[in-house]
């Protein structure tokens, strides 16, 4: 097991590397000068000059290049240009609403998108499969931030049952946290429930056809341990796969919803450095969310030995 | 056995009244097609031109969707910006499918670029595309050019990757060993034996890539990282109507719901193209 995780971790570090690069090289090579945009509109060229000066970009591209990486390995993503806090201080101080929107999203996927998968493929093709498949093609298809203004239109302007907009963390008691987690959460999981719904399905529809369920059934297993103990554990693999992979929407989804509904996130982070011309903000917080997507990914590979102990590497 | 007919073209037809989605599909897509790209014939009002007494007034018979905080006509805004949401995907589509294509053949036939191209395609399938075109975007401004490039540049390692799986079944078929076994040189053996197995699963992945191009380029218009306001595009439209959403939710919503129209038709179409050309795909997928 120790041997797995560190020939994964090994693997993972190549991926890192031209992440940082790739990252590294965009931002410098895209048309436009940094130095000018943030020097401003009507700044003389000497002004921009020491711009660049200051932000290191007059050296040679490869210096530029090593002193990036050298940095990096050190844990140091750059600092701030406007509020001079190094990035990573200003990703954890708005790490929290993040990390609690995501977990709530997949929560609910999870617990949604599951049993709706799993019945959906027991109805095969009876009403209650055909209305599911149908709402979730119509549910992958309209973008978070339509699904968040007509919840908001819904719930808060008319019902006035949730908050317009705002965030409340947990130590503001578990009740208010969910009041305005909940049509938060429904916006960014909307998405992914229409897409495990699938998977699931399709993945639970192939092993019932196998001849070990049809066994089961046989011997007169109750169909609930059936479906969740023989159908659903050998259904997870492509299912957790395609949660992982899913993981880059879940990350873009944030970053909308934050915006939609006001809450101080790493997502609402990175659009204000962007609006605010804050490239170090912006090259550093992309760097955070590529590197959390690879390291889930390598978490969820190691997790497939736990779900089917046939996968060895 | 009625797949192999069911694979030639002329019975695309016939396939399109038995099955309803892509019926439903076609029909949605081509109507909003058709819609946005004849705006200039269908609307009476400039989308450009401002009415500020006319501001923010709900639908009536001469604002079919009513208007903006500046007075805009809706409707022409709506239509003129689905006009270049369509343009953007196609370009966006061709663009990564033909560098994809290229990747694919590239690191799916020549062993030793393989290795090089796949870890270079990992590392970029691991940035989040909002983000990376979001960055993209804020450095290069708002330009049709650098907005193309922008959303075009996460789809290329997808198609590359779908190429290149094609191309390792491909090589290893009898007929293009026998192929360079007489002798045939390698571009035309690409040319003439793996580049037309790529064609089925592209088209498909081109028609994905669409739907998800004209959600980014919304995404960045709802974030204030779209078009300027003078050209309307679907984003744009729905970024100006945020500050007036409890007073006019229309001008959020109207754009919202044809985009969520034309992203809705292009998947559907797309799903039902799968089930007809790709059928490795479909195989998996089979209900």
């Amino acid at each position: 097991m120790l041997n797995l995780i560190f020939k994964r971790v090994l693997a993972a570090i190549p991926v890192m590397l031209v992440v940082a690069t790739v990252v590294f090289l965009l931002l410098r090579l895209a048309p436009g000068d940094p130095a000018r945009v943030i020097a401003g509109d009507m700044a003389s060229e000497e002004a921009v000059a020491q711009v660049r000066a200051e932000m290191g970009l007059d050296r040679p591209l490869p210096t530029q290049y090593a002193l990036a990486m050298g940095a990096l390995l050190q844990g140091d993503l750059g600092s701030s240009i406007i509020s001079k806090d190094p990035v990573t201080t200003l990703i954890g101080q708005r790490l929290g609403p993040t990390m609690a929107l995501a977990i709530c999203a997949i929560l609910l996927t999870i617990f949604a998108a599951i049993p709706l998968g799993v019945f959906s493929a027991w109805w095969h093709k009876g009403l209650f499969d055909r209305v599911t498949l149908a709402v979730t093609v119509l549910a992958f298809s309209v973008p978070a931030f339509v699904v968040g203004y007509l919840l908001i239109l819904a719930f808060s302007v008319k019902l006035n049952w949730f908050p317009v907009q705002g965030y409340a963390g947990l130590a503001s008691g578990f009740g208010t946290f969910l009041y305005h987690m909940a049509l938060p959460t429904i916006t960014l999981a909307t998405v992914f429930v229409a897409l495990i719904t699938r998977i699931t399905r399709g993945s639970m529809l192939e092993v019932l056809g196998e001849d070990f369920v049809r066994t089961a059934r046989a011997k007169g297993v109750p169909e609930r341990y059936v479906l969740y103990r023989h159908a659903l554990r050998n259904a997870a693999v492509p299912i957790v796969t395609v949660i992982g992979l899913a993981l880059t929407t879940l990350i873009s989804g944030v970053v909308v919803t934050e915006t939609i509904f006001n809450i101080p996130g790493v997502g609402r982070l990175i659009v204000d450095a962007v609006l605010a011309r804050d490239y170090p903000v912006v090259q550093g917080t992309i760097l955070f969310f590529s590197f959390v997507y690879v390291f889930i990914n390598l978490a969820i590979d190691l997790l497939y030995v736990v779900l089917d102990p046939r996968i060895r590497y | 056995m009625t797949t192999t007919a069911l694979d030639r073209p002329r019975s695309f037809w016939p396939a399109l009244t038995r099955d309803p989605m892509m019926f439903t599909g076609l029909a949605l897509l081509v109507a909003l097609v058709g819609l946005a790209m004849l705006a200039p014939l269908i609307t009476w009002h400039d989308p450009a031109a401002l009415a500020p007494r006319m501001r923010l007034k709900p639908v009536s018979a001469e604002y079919w969707l009513g208007t903006d905080s500046l007075g805009r006509d809706l409707f022409s805004r709506v239509l003129y910006g689905g006009r270049l949401s369509i343009t953007l995907a196609a370009l966006v589509s061709v663009i990564s499918v033909c560098a994809g294509l290229l990747l694919g053949l590239l690191a799916g036939y020549f062993r030793q670029l393989d290795a090089v191209v796949m870890r270079i395609i990992d590392g970029i399938m691991a940035i989040p595309g909002l983000l990376l075109a979001i960055a993209m975007v804020a450095l290069g401004g708002a330009t049709i050019p650098t907005m193309v490039t922008a959303i075009a540049i996460p789809e290329i390692p997808r198609v590359a990757r779908l190429v290149r799986s094609v191309v390792l079944s491909v090589r290893e078929e009898p007929y293009v060993e026998a192929s360079l076994g007489m002798g045939t040189a390698t571009w035309r053996v690409l040319w003439r034996h793996v580049l037309p197995s790529t064609i089925n699963p592209l088209v498909v992945q081109a028609t994905f890539i669409c739907a998800s191009a004209i959600l980014i380029e919304a995404v960045l218009g709802f974030l204030g990282l779209g078009f300027p306001p003078e050209i309307p595009s679907l984003g744009s439209i729905i970024s100006e109507g945020r500050p007036f959403f409890q007073r006019a939710p229309w001008i959020v919503l109207f754009p919202g719901v044809f985009l969520a129209l034309l992203i809705l038709s292009v998947n559907l179409f797309g799903d039902a193209l799968r089930d007809r050309l790709d059928p490795r795909m479909a195989r998996q997928r089979k209900d």
